[in-house]
């Protein structure tokens, strides 16, 4: 199979039913191979290892193996043009598991037919929907252009490429607007404001990463030590020194670089895997130093009670403290108690 | 890990229907191990790396990354997080030189491990070294475009190497099974790591370079647990292999890397 298909998609479809339940036939047993161990045993841990060592769950290796010879069946199908069967079973399969799925998802004889936990079975209805659907494209737009598929793709993705950047030209200053503006939404609460500036963390772990790996082409892949010396500076010199967060945020950008400094010296002569390995290793030791240096970091239970930023002494607290201020009612920042975000954050 | 989880099913198993002769048993998980994890490393070939494989050397490390990650998920949603213990099938030892109080045994186990690592060295280096398909994978290691034109199937080769590579690793994870007695899904990263700092340290494609950097990193870890703290014991290796590269940019064993342009 390997060899047969090798190298390239823009072999000719292969000719005849035949070779194209066969290759279905193969993607299947190669799934059940794979999920017959795996997915069709469990060990079992704990308190229910005493009464039995293993589960047995070999329905679903079936229901994933049956999946698998479909789906490639409509891909292989889709490929040879007869795109019309593929719309109709993709929209079928699709409507019956998700359907299946919501009204009756504790059935017993759809417990076997369908995988026993949700998500699987809401990606089987989901590729079903998408072959389904590239079987509807193809039959509107008739595949007579596309030369070779594999051009054909990339040109897409060029052109999807082209059009994000002209977007993000208008969108860019409006999704920082709705950034700023994010917290003040009335259905703005603790957890949706701390996965955004989760988002914003990694977005800027993300630019540096780009410096490093994408403007200097250099494959760094202990990169984010840095992220942990530069939270560990903070950390340990407010525990330590007693330093406040706008004296420390200089001197943890100045500690990371330093460390930069100390990795880049003896590892720019490297090249390629040399080069990754050892970055690699500097995350490790940073990380394991951190971890095992437990009278200074406090190991794996890290450094707590680390001040907050405050704004030339206001804090940002929704309460102030006795006889001061906070930084909300030092500025006036207030909302009717009903629609304050504050109110949800407490 | 895939090798390990896949053993200890075998072996529990066996349990279950009374077979616990140990020769047997580590003979049958042997061969089901090495059947079904190498379906993996082919499967991983073909939806990964055979899309990749003219791009840049960055997107296929990111993806090999990612499916390790995908895979270590995997099998901690299939089998759960917590660790698997296996009672130990092979015990006792063969008692060499006693001292005082001191004795010092040799494990049948441990005896085992070396005999099956011989063998299987042996074996995949006559397999490179004197065989059709091994010459196809030394051509394909140094031109792929150039071992196609002379009509190696490289599809097929790099496949068979996915293969090679998952069936040895399956047996690595019943040797580990067999002598911690343990396993989780987490068992891979760190053999992982050490496995490429290994072959970094001794020079890449070079397999007596590997032997080499295998035994320092051990013996240096060993020896560091021993005199000064277990602890940073991946921090000595790592430091070291960071001292031999930059003296040897290219690793031990390794033949200096003339950049092509």
């Amino acid at each position: 199979m390997a060899g047969a298909r090798g190298g390239s998609r823009n072999d000719p479809a292969p000719d005849g039913t035949g070779a194209l339940f066969r290759e279905a036939g193969l993607a299947g047993l190669l799934v059940f191979g794979l999920a017959a161990a795996l997915v069709g045993v469990r060990v079992q841990d704990g308190a229910a290892s005493a009464i039995a060592p293993l589960a047995f769950r070999f329905d679903d290796a079936f229901t994933a193996a049956a999946a698998a010879a479909l789906g490639r069946l409509g891909v292989a199908l889709l490929r040879a043009g007869l795109a019309a069967p593929v719309l109709a079973g993709g929209t079928a399969v699709a409507f019956a598991v998700a359907l299946a799925q919501v009204f009756f998802p504790a059935h017993p004889l759809l417990l076997a037919l369908l995988f026993d936990t949700a998500m699987p079975n809401w990606l089987v209805a989901l590729f079903a929907g998408f072959l389904a659907l590239a079987a509807g494209w193809r039959l509107r737009h008739a595949p007579l252009a596309i030369v070779s598929e594999t051009a054909a793709r990339e040109a897409a993705m060029d052109r999807i490429g082209a059009e994000v950047q002209r977007w993000a030209r208008y969108a860019g200053p409006l999704i920082f607007l709705l950034a700023l503006a994010l917290p003040l939404m009335p259905f703005a609460d603790r957890r949706l404001v701390d996965v955004a500036i989760l988002v914003v963390t990694y977005i800027m772990l993300g630019w540096g990463l780009n410096v490093v790996v994408g403007l200097a082409g250099l494959l760094d892949l202990g990169y984010v030590a840095f992220y942990a010396i530069g939270a560990y500076a903070y950390a340990l010199l407010a525990k330590y020194v007693g330093l406040s967060f706008w004296l420390c945020l200089p001197f943890a950008g100045i500690m990371a670089a330093f460390a930069g400094l100390l990795l880049g010296f003896p590892v720019l002569r490297l090249r390629g895997d040399y080069l990754a390995i050892v970055t690699l290793g500097f995350g490790e030791m940073i990380r394991i130093i951190l971890l095992n240096w437990y009278q200074f970091t406090g190991g794996p239970n890290g450094v707590s009670g680390v001040p907050r930023p405050s704004f030339f002494g206001l804090p940002f607290t929704e309460s102030p403290p006795e006889g001061g201020h906070s930084f909300h009612t030092f500025v006036g920042l207030f909302w009717p108690l009903s629609i304050s975000p504050t109110a949800k954050f407490s | 890990m895939i090798g390990a989880f896949i053993s200890i099913i075998t072996f529990l198993l066996l349990g279950l229907f009374g077979i616990t002769w140990a020769p047997f048993a580590i003979l049958v998980a042997l061969l089901a191990t090495m059947a079904l994890t190498p379906l993996y490393g082919w499967a991983l070939e073909r939806l990964a790396y055979r899309p990749l494989r003219h791009s840049p050397r960055l997107a296929a490390l990111i993806t090999a990354i990612g499916m390790s990650i995908f895979l270590q998920n995997y099998v901690q949603l299939v089998q759960g997080a917590r660790i698997k213990p296996l009672q130990s099938l092979v015990t006792g030892g063969i008692e060499i030189m006693q001292r005082g109080d001191f004795v010092v045994t040799l494990g049948y186990m441990q005896i085992l491990i070396v005999v099956l690592t011989v063998v299987l060295m042996a074996a995949f280096t006559l397999l490179i070294q004197r065989t059709a398909l091994g010459r196809a994978q030394r051509a394909c290691e140094q031109d792929l475009k150039m071992a196609a034109l002379v009509g190696v199937d490289v599809d097929r080769t790099i496949a068979a190497t996915f293969v090679m590579g998952a069936a040895l690793a399956s047996v690595a994870g019943l040797i580990f099974l067999l002598y911690y007695g343990v396993v989780d899904f987490f068992i891979g990263f760190n053999a992982g790591i050490k496995a490429f700092t290994a072959a970094v340290l001794g020079g890449i494609g070079s397999l007596p370079g590997a032997m080499l950097g295998g035994l320092l990193i051990g013996l240096i870890e060993a020896f560091w647990s021993a005199y000064f703290s277990v602890e940073y014991k991946d921090v000595a290796a790592f430091t070291v292999l960071v001292m031999v590269l930059i003296f040897r940019p290219t690793g031990l064993l390794g033949k200096p890397d003339i950049e092509k342009v």
